[in-house]
This record gives structure tokens, C-alpha cells and sequence, in this order.
């Protein structure tokens, strides 16, 4: 009787101990959600939009676990969709866009356009309101007058065209940088004002990403790049940054 | 003499071993505007006659996308034929989103039969009227899928149903040996001329009664019309018509005309 009473209180020593605050107990809890790191970059022009991400995925900052996931989806000729976050509710969210369009297409018999798969997004991603999809989704591609299109999301659907985004454990080192280069924002009035070009919105992003590589853990490997011109079938280069 | 006894209800069997309102709803299907399927090694064409009721009106649309693999062209009640493409569409999605793959053809033959089948046997459901034919490729190749009201479900090499549809079969049986080999362009050709037979003497293919549909390998379901098909339908309309419909279509025996393989 007086074993099994010590037992008992050995047991709950080991489980819950008195110096075991209740923020420790919450840390030993089953998390859903996992951070697999990455950035994502996006620039629309107007006629073009090129989307960007790492290459690698990590896990809990220290370990890589691959360098070389795709985590930028095509879903058709016309919208690609490129986040950063829990890898696993990105993979569904992908699942459920791919599911939709291809409703869209039979019940339209055409391919749904960006500004239409902008709203839904922002519609899926706001019915898990109470157990949200935790990505950064960049959802990117042409529009119906030819224009290149961003549109930003928080994880539960707030949506915004902007001219560029970025997400992910680079944005706060990316955002910046497209603020000053893209968006001419701080620069004096004397200073030079390139017009947005293809070839200087690529320039733009494999600067921004060896930037970022530089300063942060858990992106590196190698960016994926796509490129969607008004026009002309979808693009996609692949260029090498720092492993370490 | 006695079919009107018999035939008041789907469920009831007629002396001679017939369900009345099944056969009745195969006549349904013989009314629509034909339509033509046939496939190759490696591909399957789907062509279509749209019917339209007078000049103002425009041409109703007989061939639907069901996935980017397969599709389907519809003859008969086309009210039942949407629903039941939407129906086989649903199919498509729901096996894309549980296997993350196209559905292979038979899978989709197993479906559409069981739902054909129910209507035949339940007191208080009638038939559809319409018969279907899915033209798809899958892991096996190409397949041509031929469908009835009474829900005999057959994978075929060549197939045609609708109005006048026995003369577009005779030019199928005729041409049969050609088809395995042939090219996209040809196939679509012998579809085409397949098609024309079914038209009265004075009529002919034009751009704005003709769809075309082609799958295969490397090629998603693309569906051509109005000025799409027109690289298609012109080298057609200048050549003479060898055949003139046959008129006793109706009368034409049960027996299946189109040459059609074990599935």
C-alpha cells in the first residue's frame, strides 16, 4: 500500500515537478505545427512577374532535412503559388487550390485567372480561421490586361495586390531591400530610378537571396525561379547559393 | 401488339424478356445529333455534329473536358447527358485528390455503369436518355468507351451513336484496319468522314456544327470548334460523298455494329 502511494508521487515528481512553470509545460506539449524555413521572394512588372524561393528545409534551425524541395507550385499556365511556413499545410493547401481549379475548369471550361484564384485563396485560408494553415503564401501570375500580379497573404487570408512580397525567415531582411530597389522608397531625389525590366527584377532577386543566404540559418542550397511573361509558357531557372 | 401492356414502368419485364422503357430510352439516344469516337495506338478523337434548332439560336455544346486525361461526348437527352459528365467529373476529381493521379478509364467505366444500372431497376426512376461516348487515355493507352441507356458499358476501337449514326459504323468497319496506325491528322480524317456519312445529302460538315476533340499521348483533352476546326473540316468538304445516309437507322437490328474488344 505504501509502495504504490510512493510510486504515485515518484511519477508525478518526473511529470510535473515543482519547478516546472507552466510556460515549460506547454513547450513539452504536441506542437501541430513544424518550421521548415525559407524565404520566398516575389516581383510583378508590367508585363512579367518572377517568383523565387530557397531550396532548402530545415528543422528546428539546425538540422537540414533537404536541399532540394520545390516549394513553388504551379497550378496552371497562368497562376503559381510560392510559400513559406509548415510545409504540411502547404502541401494540403496546394491539394485544395488543385482541386478547385480543376472544378473551375470543367463548370467554365477555361482556366481560372489569378484575380479569381486570389480571392479563393484568401477564402480557404480564412475558413481555418480557428486552426489555421500556417504558411506565407505569395500567390503570383499574369493577369486578364496582361499585367504581371502579386497578391500577399497572412495565415489566415488577409490578401493584398502589391507590387512585390516576400515571405518567410528571410523577410525581414528582404523586404527592405525591394522597399529601396523596387519601390524607390527612402532614396533621395537625385538618385537613380531604372525602370522595373525583366532582367533587373532577376538581378534583383538572386541579390536579395545571396543577401539573405548570408545572414540566416535555414535559407541557402539553391533558388528555384519562375518566370511568368504575358504571353509565353512558364519559365523556370535554377541558380546555386551558399550551402552552409 | 403488347408493348403498351408492359411498358408502363421500367421495372416490369415484357413476355419476351424485354424492359420496354429501357428500349424506349435507347430510342431517345437515336434521336440526338451523332457523334463520333475512335482511337489509335496512341490517341482517341471524339467529333460532333452540334444540332441547332433555328438560325438564332446557338449550337448546343456536346462534347465536355471531364479531366485533362479524358472526356466525354454526349447524344441524346442532353440535359441527362450533363449530368451525368458532371457526374463522371466528380469521379475524375475525387480519385485525383485520394490517389493524386488521373483515374483510370476502367474505373471510371465501373462507375458510370452502376450509376446507369440503378435507373433501370428502381420503381419510380426512368432511364437516361442519352448515350455517352468517353474518349480518354490512361496507363493501358487510349481507350473509346461506348454507353446506352440500358447501361451496357463497352470499350470499342471505333464507335458512333446518335441520328443516322449506322452509316458513320459502316465507314468504321470499313476503315478499321487503318486506324491503329494511324496519325493524329489521319484519325481525325476518317472521324470526320465517319461523321459526314450521317448527313443528309444536302448538308455538310461546317465550322459552326463541327467539335473536335483529341487525347493522347503527350496530348491533354483539347476540344477544338468554330474556327479551330477549320484546317480540319476543309480538306473534308472538298472531297465527294461516297456513302448517303441509310434511313432505315431505326429499324436497324440491336446487334452492335462497331467492332468492340473484351474489356
Amino acid at each position: 500500500m505504501q509502495m504504490k502511494k510512493f510510486k504515485e508521487l515518484m511519477h508525478n515528481v518526473s511529470v510535473n515537478p515543482l519547478w516546472m512553470n507552466k510556460q515549460k509545460q506547454a513547450a513539452q506539449r504536441w506542437n501541430p505545427y513544424s518550421f521548415e524555413g525559407g524565404s520566398t521572394v516575389a516581383i510583378s512588372g508590367p508585363n512579367f512577374v518572377v517568383i523565387a524561393t530557397d531550396t532548402r528545409m530545415s528543422q528546428s534551425e539546425m538540422n537540414i532535412l533537404t536541399r532540394d524541395a520545390d516549394k513553388i507550385h504551379i497550378l496552371n499556365k497562368n497562376i503559381v503559388i510560392a510559400t513559406s511556413g509548415f510545409q504540411g499545410d502547404v502541401l494540403q493547401l496546394k491539394r485544395v487550390l488543385d482541386s478547385r481549379l480543376h472544378q473551375y475548369r470543367f463548370d467554365y471550361r477555361r482556366d481560372m485567372t489569378v484575380d479569381v484564384c486570389a480571392e479563393l485563396l484568401a477564402r480557404n485560408l480564412y475558413y481555418r480561421r480557428f486552426f489555421p494553415y500556417y504558411t506565407g503564401a505569395i500567390l503570383a501570375g499574369i493577369d486578364e490586361h496582361g499585367k504581371g500580379a502579386v497578391f500577399g497573404y497572412d495565415p489566415i487570408g488577409c490578401i493584398e495586390r502589391q507590387p512585390y512580397d516576400s515571405t518567410g525567415a528571410g523577410e525581414p531582411i528582404i523586404t527592405p531591400f525591394l522597399d529601396n530597389q523596387v519601390g524607390y522608397k527612402n532614396l533621395s531625389e537625385s538618385a537613380d530610378k531604372p525602370p522595373l525590366t525583366l532582367d533587373r527584377a532577376i538581378k534583383l532577386v538572386r541579390d536579395a537571396f545571396r543577401m539573405v543566404a548570408e545572414r540566416e540559418i535555414t535559407t541557402g542550397d539553391r533558388i528555384n525561379l519562375v518566370i511568368a511573361e504575358a504571353g509565353q509558357p512558364v519559365k523556370k531557372i535554377s541558380v546555386n547559393l551558399r550551402e552552409d | 401488339m403488347f408493348r403498351n401492356q408492359y411498358d408502363s414502368d421500367v421495372t416490369v419485364w415484357s413476355p419476351q424478356g424485354r424492359l420496354h422503357q429501357v428500349d424506349y430510352a435507347v430510342e431517345a439516344m437515336k434521336q440526338g445529333s451523332a457523334t463520333v469516337g475512335i482511337k489509335s495506338e496512341t490517341h482517341a478523337v471524339l467529333v460532333a455534329l452540334k444540332r441547332s434548332t433555328n438560325e438564332l439560336s446557338s449550337h448546343q455544346k456536346k462534347i465536355f473536358e471531364l479531366d485533362k486525361h479524358v472526356g466525354v461526348s454526349i447524344a441524346g437527352l442532353l440535359s441527362d447527358g450533363r449530368i451525368l459528365a458532371r457526374f463522371l467529373h466528380t469521379e475524375c476529381a475525387s480519385w485525383r485528390w485520394d490517389n493524386n493521379e488521373p483515374v483510370p478509364i476502367q474505373v471510371l467505366n465501373k462507375r458510370i455503369q452502376l450509376k446507369l444500372q440503378a435507373n433501370t431497376q428502381y420503381y419510380g426512376r426512368r432511364p437516361f436518355g442519352v448515350g455517352l461516348i468517353i474518349a480518354g487515355y490512361d496507363q493501358n493507352g487510349p481507350h473509346v468507351v461506348k454507353t446506352d441507356p440500358s447501361a451496357e458499358v463497352v470499350e470499342t476501337l471505333a464507335s458512333s451513336i446518335g441520328a443516322r449514326s449506322q452509316s458513320a459504323r459502316t465507314y468504321l468497319e470499313k476503315n478499321l484496319a487503318s486506324f491503329k496506325n494511324a496519325t493524329l491528322d489521319e484519325l481525325i480524317k476518317h472521324a470526320l468522314l465517319a461523321l459526314r456519312d450521317t448527313l443528309p445529302a444536302e448538308d455538310d460538315l461546317k465550322y459552326k456544327n463541327t467539335t473536335i476533340a483529341i487525347v493522347g499521348r503527350g496530348q491533354d483533352f483539347r476540344i477544338m470548334e468554330d474556327d479551330e476546326v477549320g484546317p480540319y473540316v476543309d480538306p473534308i468538304i472538298q472531297l465527294p460523298r461516297a456513302v448517303l445516309p441509310h434511313h432505315g437507322d431505326r429499324a436497324a437490328p440491336p446487334a452492335p455494329a462497331d467492332a468492340h474488344m473484351e474489356e
